[in-house]
């Protein structure tokens, strides 16, 4: 089981609530609270898994990171799934299921999928039950939008900032735009990715 | 072939490296290494940019500066109307970064004195580590220079949606909050496997100036050539070109700084630059490829696969068995490679062609962490050497790099180890110099005689090739 040995602490003397933070956690462990008349951030230690975005967005350089007292483990096992809907789950997104989705923490497309089949229907629960999108927060937010659509998911509202819903796909090209461009190698890179990667059918 | 190594690039204080006092030795004064040149090896018929102090250096940037953006209509701007130079993290390490610092600061005077408006901004864009730019900000001092209006802008922040021909992409808000843009960037080579030399003006558009969706979508959903149409697409959509005044593009070569280029036409712009890459670079890629079995030394404060010598780098050696300028071909390393080695054997074969057998060993003596690269340690034998392990073994984007990574206590100790297993003398070191490569003295001696076969492959076969694909006449 993977497990994080850092936390988030926020110095509630250099915070502004501005609150960036909030936004930007991909967990969903900052939340602004009200305590008596003022405004603080709060940080929730079982949900931070280390991913360090706050911190590197703080336009006050207000949070840092601690080590734990003891390490948070993380991750689903996918086995507790149904392997043939964690398999059908992963091959309409066009995914192995061994498939690495998010390279900072080696998430394979199976224990997503199999945390979507265990209730988790959102990016952010997803983030908190597999660690996926927890490192560089950027290169996977399509992986994990493509296994919820792949579920029959649909995101009640993305929340901006962090994903807002909308991505490309090699598959959903337009014809004319692959006539339009050729030199772009459409067509070569789709006959690719049917050679890569496995379809629902 | 010259005795002395080359200077590698100065160690810098950042959250992404170690502190300067931990890096105890650099790899250029290892025993038994040399240095060879650029122009040794492939001689050019342009000069870079050398003055004899960094100050006058800087002066030659200013004035071809302002040259460059002399064939640019700046007096569409108006007094008043708000202006965001776009401009990358790469650019401010290119050489030690200062030319593209100047230029940018040129930029924002010439901008101000032609067109009579005060209200430039600069915004700094990032790859995956999101207070590099900041950094480099202070640096320079670029926030009094702009005024207190220079920012640093990350793929995390709030987004805005640009209307594309494939749907509704993302750029990064503050990159696009202003009457116009001016998009302030290099051609240095860099990363060939992403880009393919197709396109690569264009690139910051889906990356350095958009969100993740966008982002995620080049690396992970579309394909490794085709997505450089995404980048394309945001730039010709109207969104940008209702703002857009010009390219403004610091020219690097192996040979170091050449230049500034000035345009209004990306892709006029993007077709010269090409041109100017395969021959500025083609050579020394396809020489690398030649070379048939190497100990590499990573010694430079950026990522591993951007670390760099001789204007090329760690990442081209990774890919050099294939010819990364034909387009024909698929390279062993993109994230859509990455995505098939959930351990050491790929889940699809015959379709990707393994990193390059060349690389016998990898010493990480000094880098930057924060970019995901646990595919690196799977498929290659690594050590990292001293703190530099200790960094990576905390790095956040790399939660199981040292699973497969040895850490070893000093710089000569991995050298001597590499040397023992990989059974090769030849060395080559990504240290950030400038003009060529530190090398041992078996690789200088194999480079120089590859060098004029390389050479007429080049000139008889493969350059017609490459610009053919690419649609330029030879």
């Amino acid at each position: 089981m993977p497990y994080v040995t850092h936390v988030a602490v926020i110095d509630d003397a250099l915070c502004t609530r501005c609150p960036v933070c909030v936004r930007l956690c991909p967990t969903e462990a900052i939340r602004l609270e009200m305590v008596g008349s003022g405004r603080f951030i709060r940080i929730d230690s079982e949900k931070c898994l280390d991913c360090t975005i706050c911190m590197t967005r703080c336009p006050e350089h207000a949070i840092r990171m601690e080590d734990r007292d003891e390490p948070l483990p993380f991750g689903v096992d996918w086995t507790r799934a149904d392997p043939a809907e964690v398999a059908r789950i992963c091959h309409a997104a066009h995914m192995h299921e061994e498939q690495i989705i998010c390279f900072c923490r080696q998430t394979q497309a199976r224990e997503v999928a199999a945390a979507i089949l265990l209730g988790h229907r959102t990016p952010e629960s997803l983030a908190l039950a597999t660690g996926i999108r927890t490192g560089c927060g950027v290169l996977c937010i399509t992986a994990v939008l493509r296994l919820l659509k792949g579920a029959g998911v649909e995101l009640q509202k993305a929340p901006g900032w962090q994903y807002y819903g909308s991505y490309v796909t090699i598959w959903d090209l337009p014809q004319d735009v692959r006539d339009k461009y050729p030199e772009y190698y459409l067509n070569e890179d789709l006959e690719a990715a049917h050679a890569m990667y496995p379809s629902e059918d | 072939m010259a005795t002395q190594t080359l200077k590698p690039t100065e160690p810098r204080a950042s959250y992404y490296n170690i502190d300067p006092a931990k890096l105890k030795m650099r790899a250029a004064d290892l025993p038994g290494l040399i240095s060879v040149k650029a122009s040794e090896l492939f001689p050019i018929d342009q000069q870079p940019v050398v003055a004899a102090t960094p100050e006058l250096t800087r002066e030659e940037i200013r004035k071809r500066t302002v040259a460059a953006l002399a064939g640019v209509n700046l007096e569409k701007i108006k007094p008043g109307d708000s202006v965001n130079i776009l401009t990358s993290h790469h650019g401010y390490s290119i050489y030690g970064g200062h030319a593209y610092a100047e230029m940018v600061r040129t930029i924002r005077d010439e901008v101000e004195r032609r067109s009579g408006t005060s209200n430039i901004r600069l915004r700094a864009g990032v790859g995956l580590r999101f207070r590099e730019t900041e950094e480099y900000i202070k640096k320079f001092g670029l926030d009094d220079y702009f005024q207190g209006q220079a920012q640093g802008i990350a793929p995390v922040d709030r987004g805005v949606p640009i209307e594309t021909p494939i749907g509704t992409l993302y750029g990064i808000a503050s990159a696009y909050n202003a009457h116009w843009i001016i998009h302030a960037h290099n051609n240095d080579v860099r990363e060939l496997h992403y880009h393919r030399q197709m396109g690569r003006l264009f690139k910051p558009f889906a990356m350095s100036y958009a969100t993740i969706e966008t982002r995620s979508s080049y690396h992970q959903s579309t394909g490794p050539r085709m997505a450089n149409l995404l980048p394309r697409l945001i730039w010709e959509s109207e969104f940008v070109q209702k703002k857009y005044v010009c390219g403004c593009m610091l020219q690097v070569g192996p040979e170091g700084i050449m230049g500034v280029d000035a345009n209004e036409d990306l892709v006029a712009q993007d077709k010269l630059f090409t041109k100017l890459n395969l021959h500025w670079y083609g050579k020394i890629l396809t020489l690398l490829g030649a070379i048939d079995e190497a100990i590499l030394i990573v010694d430079y404060p950026g990522p591993i696969p951007y670390t760099t010598a001789g204007g090329i780098l760690f990442g081209n050696f990774l890919n050099a068995n294939v010819d990364e300028l034909d387009l024909r071909k698929l390279t062993p390393f993109t994230r859509y490679s990455d995505m098939l080695y959930p351990d050491v054997k790929p889940l699809v074969t015959g379709v990707l062609p393994p990193p390059n057998p060349a690389i016998k060993a990898l010493i990480l003596n000094y880098c930057s962490k924060g970019y995901p690269g646990t595919f690196f340690p799977k498929q290659l034998p690594v050590m990292a050497v001293g703190a530099q392990a200790e960094l990576l073994e905390q790095d956040e984007q790399n939660a199981q790099f040292m699973d497969y990574a040895m850490k070893v206590e000093t710089l000569p100790k991995a050298l001597g180890f590499a040397r023992n297993f990989a059974k090769t003398e030849n060395v080559l070191v990504f240290d950030g110099a400038v003009g060529g490569f530190n090398v041992s003295q078996s690789m200088a001696d194999l480079m120089h005689r590859l060098a004029p076969q390389i050479s007429a492959q080049v000139d008889n076969e493969l350059m017609p090739m490459w610009l053919k694909q690419r649609g330029i006449l030879h």
